[in-house]
């Protein structure tokens, strides 16, 4: 039998709030499918689950807030015979599947809030409500309790329209938060969320700070080639099919982790553990202030075309409020890119248990000399923040070479 | 082919949906869009593909960096047929 736990989704994560269960116990799962939605200070996450299998129990209702690393739910793998297994208890490690090594930053920092209390499976509520994010997330802020509020949309689906009178008629009645914890914990409002994003970003940062030796280092590319190419290509197909300069970018530096494969890699509190595959974390700011960093997955070795459309994807989901957790656990560097801010260069704070960060500023023309001559150039300021318990000064500077290279053959990209 | 109003609203419900905290009724014709509203490179890529998608026109991408506000949006893409 598999434990499925509360997930970190990032090292700033401590703890999240279980909305709904999406399966109920005899579900069969699949490897990917959506199995909860956990509210964090990030939005609502839908968690996913990396053990198919038949859903056993659920062992955390809705409305209860508990650490990362809590069973959250048992599930019966493969075709292993239905058992009346007692439950082991929780041992504070959160599991992520075969295929996904524990974060080693969430072993190593233990957790800041006491042991979960056990619940007990019978106060579980399975049924999924009909409720659309938007709503959900207008009866968070109103304080109105969904279960409470009758849907008219369709299939009886609950709509702002309802959450509003609902609200009017005063139909606070939290069911969940009368089972475990004061409302204000249970359904954070907006306002609520944001302090906790600050904070929860400045305890990753500070830890960022703290601990990790950083080493900065910089270069100015000429992207001339790669402008031109873009250009040629964008004028060829319609809008949805374009390409922004940023998602070369960020192909080149996944590309460029060839060079100095200990820049994509975790800190595990002694040693550097190495990712073989690339997921580059794309910082996105979100409206009101703060940013989330989502993994685009595969981004080495997917199309470009493929990293644009995911791209674009995450920047509104991620604004909506509507992430995976895969996409909140599992990148492996960050590159970040304050280019549309005017800025000429942004110089990172890596994101523990990362090892590093790129940073791209805006493109903008620059006198440049070619083969003795002046010109004027599209050029990027490139930089690398990197942990000098990892990698040096010289290996960086190969990563941000490889970076400068592959960009001058935008085609190959 | 759309009026210029018709260009207006649609223009308004798309930056609705990407920039929901903004007083749209209070953005001036002739601000603008990207440092009004805080919008990023891929903001404005998706409000250019929802712009296409709701009044059924194509945005040449030399065109697109022209369409920096509402009056610049009226006045391109008002009374352009489909091309599709």
């Amino acid at each position: 039998m598999a434990e499925f736990r509360m997930p970190t989704l990032g090292a700033d994560m401590q703890a999240g709030t279980v909305v709904a269960w999406l399966k109920k116990p005899g579900d069969v799962l699949r490897r990917g499918d959506t199995l909860a939605e956990v509210d964090t200070e990030k939005g609502v996450i839908d968690v996913e689950v990396f053990t198919a299998g038949v859903l056993e129990a659920i062992v955390v209702p809705v409305g209860a807030k508990v650490p990362v690393g809590t069973v959250m739910a048992t599930i019966r793998a493969g075709a292993e015979p239905a058992a009346a297994l007692p439950l082991p208890p929780p041992r504070g490690l959160p599991e992520t599947g075969e295929e996904r090594p524990v974060t080693p930053a969430a072993r190593a920092t233990p957790p800041l809030i006491p042991p979960a209390p056990i619940y007990a499976p019978g106060l579980v509520a399975t049924e999924r409500l009909k409720i659309s994010p938007a709503a959900r997330r207008l009866a968070r802020e109103l304080g109105v309790d969904p279960a409470a509020v009758t849907g008219t949309g369709r299939s009886g689906a609950i709509t702002r329209g309802d959450v509003e009178q609902a609200a009017a008629r005063g139909a606070a009645a939290p069911r969940a938060a009368a089972i475990t914890a004061p409302p204000s914990a249970a359904m954070p409002a907006a306002g609520d969320r944001q302090a906790r994003m600050r904070r929860t970003i400045a305890a990753a940062m500070a830890r960022s700070k703290r601990e990790i030796p950083h080493y900065y280092l910089a270069t100015t590319i000429d992207l001339g080639r790669a402008m031109a190419w873009l250009a040629d290509r964008n004028a060829a197909v319609p809008v949805a099919e374009r390409l922004l300069p940023g998602v070369l970018l960020l192909k080149a530096a996944a590309l460029a982790v060839r060079e100095a494969p200990e820049l994509n890699a975790v800190w595990d509190g002694e040693r550097v553990v190495l990712r073989e595959t690339v997921h580059a974390g794309v910082a996105i700011a979100l409206r009101g202030g703060g940013l989330v960093i989502l993994a685009v997955h595969d981004t080495a070795t997917r199309p470009l075309a493929a990293l644009m459309t995911t791209v674009r994807e995450l920047t509104v989901r991620a604004r909506a409020g509507r992430m995976k957790s895969s996409e909140l656990a599992d990148s492996t560097l960050t590159v970040t890119s304050l280019g549309d801010r005017g800025v000429e260069a942004v110089y990172g704070v890596i994101y523990p248990p990362q090892v590093a960060i790129v940073g791209f500023g805006r493109i903008t023309d620059r006198p440049w000399a070619v083969n003795g001559g002046l010109c004027v150039r599209p050029v990027v300021t490139a930089t690398l923040a990197a942990d000098h318990r990892v990698s040096d000064g010289h290996r960086g500077g190969l990563f941000l070479d490889a970076v400068d290279r592959l960009l001058q053959e935008p085609e190959k990209l | 082919m759309a009026t210029r109003e018709e260009v207006r609203a649609a223009a308004l419900a798309v930056l609705g949906g990407i920039a929901p905290e903004a007083d749209l009724t209070a953005l001036g014709a002739d601000v603008p869009l990207r440092r009004g509203l805080d919008l990023d490179s891929v903001d404005f890529q998706n409000f250019l593909i929802g712009l296409t998608k709701a009044l059924g026109v194509e945005i040449a991408d030399r065109e697109s960096a022209a369409l920096t506000t509402l009056t610049a949006c009226m006045d391109r893409l008002a009374a352009r047929s489909s091309p599709r």
